[in-house]
C-alpha cells in the first residue's frame, strides 16, 4: 500500500480508516477485436477498497472481456486501467489480485492441496511458508478434509471451492471472479454464495464479480453496474445498502426482493 | 430381482477366479481357430506349402527354436533402440512444432509426406546411406513409428486448456514452470498415446527393416530375415512361426509400453482410472 497521506487532502481522514481509498480505476476503456467487433466502449468504474461489485449483463455485453482487462489477461484498445496505482498484470503485484474463472480449472494430475498450492509454487514463495496458508484458504470453504483427493473424485460445487481455495491463498486484497457459479446447480451456487459471504467478512478481499444471475447479484453485492449488449456500455448502477455480513435469510426479505426487482427493470432496457 | 432373500455363501455360483474369467473367451474362439484351420486343410486336402496344418507350425516352433528365439531377441534390442529414438526425436520434434504456429505450419506438411511416403521407397536411399544392418533396420523402423508420437505429443502440446496458461501466466510463471508443471503433464496423456501406437508399429517396423536391410545368415539377422529366407524357400511351417513369433513380441513390446504409461497416468486420468459404477 502507498497511500500518500497530504495534510491538505479532503479524503485524507477516508485514507486513514482504509474504507474510501479507490482500488480499481478503469477509465474511458474500448476494446475492439482483432475482427472487428466492438466488445465494450468507453467504460468508465472505480471500485473502492471492500466494495463488492457485480457486473450484470445479458451474455455478450464484454463483462467477463472487462473482468480480463482488469486482470491484465488482455490488453484495452483505448483508455486506462489501474489497479492500486499500478498497471493491470503488474508482476511485481502478482498474489495482489486473483482470479476466478466460470470452470475450476483445476491441474487434474494434482491433489487438492497441491492444487492450492500452485500460486505459491509459481510465485516461488518459500516452501515453509505454505502450510499454514494453504491450511487457512482450504477451512475457509470447507475442504479441509478432501486435501488429498484428486479433482475427479470431487463434485462441481468442491471443485469450484478448490478454485476459491487457490485464489486465497496469496492473500489477495482483489478477487476478480468470472461467473464462477454459472454451471452449478441452484441449491449448490446458494451454498456458494453463502460462503462467498463468510470468505468476504474473513479475508475483507474486494471483490468484482461477474454474472447474468441477478439472485446471486442482489444476494452479494454492495453495488450492481448494469451493462447492455455490444458493444458493451455502463448502463446504470444500483447500490444494495442491506450490510453486510448477510446470511441466507436475507433472501426472505422485502429488501432483497425489491433489490431484484429493480435490477431487473434495469436489464429490461439492456437490448 | 424379485427374491428379496440375500443370497448366502453356499447358494452364490461358483466364484471363478478373475483370471480365468478373462482368458476363457480367447481360448474358446482359439480352439475353434485351430479346428476350423485343422479342418480346412484335411477336407480341401491342401498342400503343407500352401497352408501347414497347425501341428506342422508347432513342429517348426520346436525344431527352430534356438534360431527363433536368437532372431526374436535381435528384433526385440532393433526395435528397443528404435523405439527409443522415437521417443527422444519424437517428443523434440513435437516441442518444436509446438513451439510457434509458423513453425507448425512450415514443419507439418513434410511430417505428413513422410509418413505417406512407402517406405520401399525411401529403403534403398537408407541402405546406400547406413549400410546393411543395425543402423538402417533401425533407422527404418523410426520412420515407420515416429509420427504416431510426433502428432500425439503435438496435439497435446497445443491443446493445453487456455484458462489454465492464464492462470500461469497471472502468477507470472516462468517458461520452465510453465513447461514442467502444465504443458508436459497435460500433454502426458496424448503422449502416452502416441507410445503405444509406436510401440506396436516399432516392432513391425524393424522386421520390414530387417526384411529389407538386414544381413541374412544363420537366423542373426532378426525375425524379418527369416521370414524372408523362409517363404522364398517355401519353408510355410517355418514362416508361420516366425510371424507367429513377431506377433508375439509385438503384443509383448506394446502392453510392456502400456503398462509404463498406465503407471504414469494412474490417479489422475479417465482412461487409467477403475470406475465404480
Amino acid at each position: 500500500m502507498t497511500a500518500i497521506i497530504s495534510p491538505s487532502s479532503t479524503k485524507t481522514l477516508v485514507r486513514v480508516h482504509g474504507v474510501d481509498k479507490t482500488l480499481v480505476r478503469v477509465h474511458g476503456v474500448d476494446k475492439q477485436y482483432a475482427n472487428g467487433t466492438i466488445a465494450i466502449e468507453s467504460v468508465s468504474l472505480e471500485v473502492k477498497e471492500n466494495e463488492f461489485v457485480s457486473l450484470v449483463g445479458p451474455s455478450g455485453c464484454g463483462k467477463s472481456t472487462l473482468l480480463r482487462i482488469i486482470a491484465g489477461l488482455g490488453d484495452a484498445t483505448a483508455g486506462e486501467v489501474s489497479v492500486d496505482g499500478r498497471q493491470p498484470g503488474d508482476l511485481q503485484a502478482r498474489g495482489q489480485s486473483s482470479f476466478v474463472f466460470q470452470e475450476a480449472t483445476l491441474l487434474p494430475w494434482r491433489t487438492v492441496r497441491q492444487n492450492v498450492e500452485l500460486p505459491l509454487e509459481l510465485m516461488r514463495v518459500p516452501k515453509a511458508n505454505w502450510d499454514s496458508v494453504v491450511s487457512e484458504a482450504l477451512e475457509m470453504v470447507g475442504l479441509q478434509d478432501f486435501k488429498t483427493a484428486f479433482p475427479r473424485e470431487l463434485s462441481g460445487g468442491m471443485k469450484m471451492r478448490v478454485s476459491i481455495a487457490r485464489a486465497l491463498v496469496t492473500k489477495p486484497r482483489l478477487l476478480l471472479m468470472d461467473e464462477p457459479f454459472g454451471a452449478l446447480d441452484e441449491i449448490t451456487r446458494q451454498k456458494l454464495n453463502d460462503d462467498l459471504m463468510r470468505v468476504r467478512e474473513l479475508t475483507k478481499a474486494t471483490i468484482i464479480f461477474v454474472t447474468h444471475n441477478v439472485f446471486e447479484a442482489v444476494f452479494l453485492s454492495s453495488r450492481i453496474v448494469v451493462m447492455s449488449v455490444r458493444p458493451g456500455r455502463i448502463l446504470d448502477e444500483f447500490a444494495i445498502n442491506t450490510p453486510y455480513p448477510r446470511s441466507s435469510d436475507y433472501r426472505g426479505t422485502p429488501e432483497f426482493a425489491q433489490g431484484v426487482n429493480s435490477v431487473m427493470k434495469l436489464l429490461a432496457h439492456t437490448h | 430381482m424379485t427374491d428379496s432373500k440375500p443370497l448366502t455363501q453356499a447358494q452364490r455360483p461358483a466364484q471363478i477366479p478373475a483370471w480365468l474369467e478373462r482368458i476363457f473367451p480367447p481360448a474358446v474362439s482359439f480352439v475353434f481357430f485351430v479346428a476350423i484351420w485343422q479342418s480346412v486343410i484335411t477336407i480341401a486336402n491342401l498342400k503343407p506349402y500352401i497352408l501347414p496344418s497347425p501341428l506342422r507350425v508347432v513342429g517348426a516352433f520346436i525344431e527352430h527354436r534356438e534360431s527363433l528365439l536368437t532372431s526374436a531377441w535381435f528384433t526385440f534390442q532393433a526395435s528397443f533402440v528404435a523405439f527409443l529414438v522415437v521417443m527422444v526425436l519424437g517428443t523434440a520434434l513435437s516441442f518444436l512444432l509446438s513451439s510457434s504456429k509458423f513453425i507448425e505450419k512450415a514443419l507439418y506438411p513434410y511430417a505428413v509426406m513422410l509418413q505417406s511416403t512407402p517406405v520401399i521407397a525411401i529403403a534403398p536411399i537408407i541402405i546406400i546411406w547406413f549400410d546393411i544392418g543395425f543402423a538402417s533396420i533401425v533407422t527404418i523402423s523410426v520412420i515407420i513409428a515416429i509420427f504416431a508420437v510426433v502428432a500425439n505429443t503435438t496435439q497435446g502440446l497445443i491443446s493445453v486448456e487456455n484458462n489454465l496458461q492464464n492462470l500461469f501466466k497471472l502468477y507470472g510463471a516462468s517458461k520452465p514452470q510453465t513447461l514442467f508443471k502444465l504443458r508436459l503433464p497435460f500433454a502426458l496423456p496424448y503422449m502416452v498415446t502416441g507410445w503405444r501406437i509406436a510401440a506396436a508399429q516399432v516392432v513391425i517396423g524393424t522386421i520390414v527393416g530387417e526384411y529389407m536391410a538386414g544381413a541374412g545368415g544363420g537366423g542373426m539377422g532378426g525375425l524379418g530375415i527369416i521370414i524372408a529366407e523362409t517363404s522364398a524357400r517355401l519353408q510355410t511351417g517355418y514362416l508361420f512361426a516366425s510371424a507367429l513369433s513377431a506377433a508375439l513380441l509385438g503384443i509383448a513390446f506394446f502392453l510392456m509400453v502400456n503398462f509404463f504409461g498406465h503407471l504414469l497416468l494412474k490417479n489422475w486420468h479417465e482412461s487409467a482410472v477403475q470406475h465404480e459404477n
